[in-house]
Parts: structure tokens; sequence; C-alpha cells
């Protein structure tokens, strides 16, 4: 019996229509654990190397792991894999709400798409079965409207879908797919994948019971951090975070210096200041607030539900914006009309778009205009100069369309610099990927995992960057030997998302309590050594992917900007230039990765095991027999 | 001396503001500072100040920043994350 899974996985061929069921195997689920994992280790034999990510085939793959839906605390999670369009690289982002946990209870652990389909379709499955279905009426919808025509042609309130935009439908490279009205599959441009597969959605609805190994140990540990976060010393700073949710600290990121600002050339105190931050956070927008909600399984609840009157902005009944977003489309842009940023928010959500790389490529944008390097008649008329609300909105619904100048911006920053001939010095990106607001001057070790995480430029990938965010760390400029620290970190939040949990479970649970559940979930003895081997696994599993196509550390820039060179020269980052080549090659070393070929020693990966076909890949087939 | 100290990301623990003057011995640290915001609002507020980062007079401080008479000290709380 494997616990916590439901030992199937859906393989569909868009191209000849055919949906074949494959079982799971127990031993790539113990190696692999699920989400991007699992994807990965299943990615790296159906992709062969160099083939376009937008063709027939690319394999995109919706990944639960073994917490989804189990009833643990902060098991929501699913993630989508693929072969990213915006870089060639390899490409997984994950996503919370209710979609996960219905996709399993609907009897499968993984749906994986090749081909191409004739015309547009959606995969449907419920209890056990799938089917494709015509989805020529819901093409050139918004993913809420999508919705509400799937409920009534399936006649189910209670399904749940992800869904691309028009955006996805017109391949622009930062699209995503959205489910739950607002939660998103943001980065690495899922929702061009889906769009050129000619996939709408994918609908879910079940009834099957996840099978546990202990059920009444994860009710108990549950029942722990309840009790902890009632009455533990952190919960005054947890009740405040489930009602502001992660926008909350917005005012004092922007300030701080922790949020970029101005294209990632200003200074928050000086060139945005305390009356503009405190118009972007959910402090300030607690006023539109409905109701919170939260994803499935979570006793924070970070969401929540506003109505938005505004006589600018259609905006109506909307969700509360992340943090990211706000600082995307607010610090970034100099932006401190709120609406603005609501509006941008819904529009991101229903067209279908990446709030982090929609923001940014706006704000590479407006830099390029400033400095006259792009003109009104570039940008279809819009005058887009910093802190233009108007014109922010305006560029978007561009974007989103993907027409006119929006059709070039719809491709990323980089891309259209290229397109333009122009720009590329503005431009905040590695290998392609605009980067999350968090400056890596305020917290060091973000720039490690913007540049050498499998998928580039990426917040969410563990590292040293978030401890580094919180308290008193003066120790945080100290590179002697991060190395340890970088990579432990970074292996334990591969588990951790793999696994089908929230990063956020990080705050409110005791140490340890993430192994737990996944041994009361599975069954498997799951402690401290078998998380790190198994993290290396799936850290070195996602690596292998990109090495085959043939990259190597040199590929990843990292824009000089971003590490302070040169040295901002007031304001809380002053002086400050971040040593990142020290921060890689300290990271390199204790994964035993070669800082020149980006290579995993033949050594560790005879460690860490259940890597034959990347041995055989990288070593030859003699290594790879070597090591069975 | 007196500092002003400016919440932010905190509970309205000190009014609407969220911004109270603190009187402090010459020559007092962001720590000492922290600990007499501690005696003043409890330790529920104590958790969101030890996860703050600290700004002086528009400079980046720590917790060993000597503080002046008449200065400027921002307390930005973060959970990480995003």
């Amino acid at each position: 019996m494997l616990y916590g899974y439901m030992g199937k996985m859906l393989f569909v061929d868009l191209t000849r229509g055919k949906i074949e069921e494959q079982e799971l195997s127990p031993e790539l689920a113990r190696n692999f654990i699920g989400g991007y994992g699992l994807g990965a280790r299943v990615l790296y034999d159906l992709i062969k190397p160099g083939i376009d990510p937008l063709g027939p085939e690319n394999v995109l793959g919706f990944v639960t792991g073994p917490a989804t839906g189990s009833g643990a605390f902060f098991g929501s999670r699913f993630g989508l894999v693929c072969k990213s369009p915006v870089n060639g690289c390899w490409c997984d982002s994950n996503s919370g709400g209710y979609f996960g946990a219905e996709l399993k209870k609907a009897g499968f652990d993984a749906v994986f798409f090749t081909g191409i389909s004739p015309q547009p379709v959606y995969l449907w499955v419920k209890d056990g079965k799938a089917e494709l279905r015509d989805a020529r009426q819901l093409w050139g919808k918004d993913t809420r409207e999508t919705l509400e025509i799937l409920k009534a042609e399936l006649g189910d309130p209670l399904i749940r879908a992800s869904i691309i935009g028009q955006a996805g439908e017109r391949l622009a490279l930062f699209s995503c797919p959205i489910n739950d009205g607002h939660r998103a599959l943001g980065r690495g441009g899922g929702g061009a994948v889906m769009g050129s597969k000619k996939l709408k959605a994918i609908v879910a609805r079940g009834n099957l019971e996840v099978p546990l190994a202990n059920p009444e140990k994860v009710k108990a540990i549950n029942r722990r951090i309840a009790e902890l976060m009632r009455s533990g010393p952190l919960k005054e700073p947890l009740r405040w975070f489930g009602t502001y949710g992660t926008g909350g600290t917005t005012p004092g990121s922007a300030l701080d210096g922790n949020s970029p600002v101005k294209n990632w050339g200003g200074v928050g105190l000086r060139d945005f200041g305390e009356e503009a931050a405190n118009k972007i956070g959910s402090t300030a927008f607690d006023k539109y607030k409905v109701k919170k909600y939260a994803c499935r399984n979570c006793p924070l609840g970070c969401g929540a539900e506003y109505e938005v009157k505004s006589e600018r902005w259609q905006v109506g009944k909307t969700d509360r914006p992340e943090y990211e977003t706000s600082a995307s489309f607010g610090t970034l842009l100099l932006n401190s009309d709120g609406e603005s940023i609501l509006m941008a928010n819904e529009i991101c959500s229903r067209y279908g778009l990446d709030t982090i790389s929609a923001g940014a490529t706006i704000g590479w944008a407006m830099e390029c205009y400033d400095r006259g390097l792009l003109t009104r008649d570039d940008l279809d008329g819009i005058e887009l100069s910093w802190g233009n609300s108007e014109a922010v909105i305006a560029i978007l619904k561009k974007i989103a369309n993907v027409e006119g100048c929006g059709a070039i911006l719809a491709k990323g920053s980089e891309a259209a610099a290229n397109y333009w001939g122009k720009g590329h010095e503005y431009l905040i990106t590695i290998k392609g990927m605009e980067l999350p607001l968090h400056d890596p001057k305020f917290a060091p070790g973000f720039v490690r995992t913007y540049q050498f995480d499998p998928t580039p430029g990426r917040h969410v990938k563990g590292g040293l960057g978030h401890m580094q965010e919180v308290g008193d760390l003066k120790d945080k400029y100290n590179y002697y030997n991060t190395g340890y620290l970088d990579v432990e970190n970074t292996v334990n939040v591969e588990v951790l998302t793999a696994a089908g949990f929230c990063l956020m479970m990080d705050f409110p649970c005791p140490e340890g309590a993430r192994n737990e559940y996944i041994e009361a979930i599975t069954g498997w003895p799951f402690n401290a050594q078998q998380c790190y081997i198994t993290g290396m696994r799936i850290l070195n599993m996602r690596h292998a992917f990109n090495l085959r196509e043939g990259f190597k550390p040199s590929d990843f820039v990292v824009p000089a900007r971003v590490v302070g060179s040169p040295p901002h020269q007031e304001g809380p980052l002053a002086g400050i230039k971040v040593d990142h080549e020290r921060l890689a090659r300290n990271f390199f070393h204790f994964a035993c990765w070669d800082y020149e070929t980006g290579k995993p020693s033949l050594e560790s990966l005879r460690g860490i095991g259940g890597l034959e076909h990347v041995i055989r890949d990288l070593y030859g087939e003699e290594a790879s027999c070597a090591s069975r | 001396m007196r500092v002003t100290v400016k919440f932010f990301g905190f509970p309205s623990a000190f009014g609407r503001d969220n911004a109270k003057t603190f009187a402090l011995p010459e020559g007092a640290t962001i720590a000492q500072l922290l600990a007499v915001i501690k005696a003043e609002a409890g330790p529920d507020l104590d958790a969101f100040a030890q996860k703050s980062s600290v700004v002086v007079n528009q400079a980046r401080a720590e917790r060993d920043t000597v503080l002046h008479d008449g200065d400027e000290v921002m307390l930005m709380f973060t959970l990480g994350g995003g």
C-alpha cells in the first residue's frame, strides 16, 4: 500500500486525444516525493534536450505531493513542471488553494500532457476517470468567466480548475494558469505552454480519500501546531499575518531596502517615501476587505476577498494582492496609487499573468521611457512615466491582450530589449527571468538563489535569503562558509515543496514538523538525514535538466544593480556591495557542483542514489552501471 | 534623551499614527530601546520588534547602534516570504 498517494498518474497525448494511466511506483514516490521532484524525474525521461518549449515535444505536468489533500496543515500545494519558454531552462512553479487536493481526490497524483491538440480542449477528471472535452466555447474567455461556464456546463458548483486566460492562449511568455480565482502557478511561462498545447484548463472533482499511514498522528501534529499558534511566543505576529497576509509587510519593506524601487535604481526612503509606502500595503487595503479566506487545511489564512468600488477602475470583486504584487506594481514603478495596484492584480488574475514579471517588465520599459530609449510612438501613445498609474494599467491591458506594444512586452523585458535593440543595461533579469521583489543588498542570500536555482530568478527556493530578512542579523554580510547553511535550507525547501506543503508552514511550525508529517502520511521513516538526501536528489534532478540542455554557470549572469555595483550612496543600503561570486562558490562547494561546468561530482551523485540516469548522461554508461 | 520611533507592520499599540517618543538614557542602543518598548507594550509587541529591521535617521542600524537625542527610529516588521 502506497500511503499518501493515489498511486496513479495520467499521461495525456493531446495530439491524438489519448489518455493513459500509469501506476506510480513506490520507488519513484519515495525517491522524489512528489510535486516538482516527481515531475523532474518524469520529465527528464520524456523531454529530449533542445526541444522547442512551445512545440509538441514539451511535456507539461501538474503534480501533487503526499501532503496535498492529506489533511495535514499547510498541505494544499501542487506544482506545474515543464521546459520554460522564457529561457529553455527547467521550469516549475507551485500554487495553493483547493485545486491540488481536488485533483488528488479525483484519483490522480499527477497529470502529464504531451503534443498539441488540434482544437482547444480541457481535461475533466472526476473520481478516477478522465476525459478531454471541447473548449472552443471557452477560448477567448478570462479565467473567472471560464470557471463559471465550466460550473454550469458540468452542473457542479464545487469543481476546481486550473485555467489559462487570454494571455496564455496568445502565448505571453509570463502567462500562467490560475486556480481558485486568484492562486497562480505564477512563474516561468507555464501558461504559454498550456496555450501552445491548446489546453484551456484542467478541471477536477473528487470524492476519493487520500490513504494515510497514520491519520491519528497527522491530527496530533495538527493539534500541536494549532496550540502553538494560539499560545506560543509568535501568536500575535501569526494573528497579524492571518489578518493582513504577505502584503502587510509592504510599507516597511518599501522603506528598509527589502523592496527594490524604481526598477532597482532607486532608494525607497528617498524616491518613494513614507506616505507613498503606507498607501500600498494590505493595511491600507483593509477597507476593501469583505472576508478573509484560507487555502485548504491552512490554519493561517493569508488570503482575503475584496470589493473595490472605484470610479476610475472596474475592479469590483477581487482578491488581496500578495507582497510581491504590491511591490512589483508599486515601489518598482514609483506607483503609490493603491487602487491601480488592485486593478493590476485583478487583470493578472483574469488574463493569467505572473504579477512579478508583469510589473518588472513595465518597470524596465518605464526606465527606458524615462531615459528616452523608448518613445510614445514605441508604446502606442502611452506616456509611461514613473508613477503614472493610468499608464501602468493601459500598458498592462495591452500585455494581457498581447496587442500592439503589449505583444512585444508580453515576451518579457529581455525579449523586448532584443526586439527594440536597446535598454539591455537596464534589464533586471537572470537568464531572461525578471527578478522577484527581495533586494539581495538587503538579504544577500537571495542572489545565490536567484542565480543558481535550476529555475533562475525565484524567491521561494530556499537558501539564506528569507532568514536574512528577519530581525537582527549583522552577520548576513559575512560571507564566511555560507555554503553549508545555504545548501541545507535549500534542500529542506525542496522536500517541503515537493511534498505539497506551503512555505509559510515554517513560521508557526516547530523544527521537524515537516518530517514528522511526511512520516505520518507515508509511513516511511523520514528523519533529518533522509530529508537532506532526498532534497539533494530533487535539487540535482532539476539541475541535471539544465546541464543536459547545455547550460553552464557562466550563462547565469547577475545584473550589476542587484548586487550594489555601484553601491547606493544613501539610504539603508548605502555602501553595500554583495559578494555574489563568493556566495555561489560556497554553495557549489557544499553541493559538490563544479563551479566552471556545474557538474555534480560522481561521488556525490552515487552517494545520493537514485540518479543513475543522471550519472549515465554526465559520466557515461559505465559509471552509471557501477552505481547500481 | 528622547527618540521618536515609527512602527511599520505592527499592531496599533501606540495609537493611530503608530509612532511614539521614548525617553532613554544617554548612550542607549537599539537593544536598550527594544527593552523599553517591551516593558511598556508587553511581550506580544516585543515579538514584532524582535523580528524587525531597524533604520535610524534613514540609515541602516543594528541592535548595537548607539542612539542620540532627536533620532528618528523606524522599526519594520517582516516575517519573510512573499
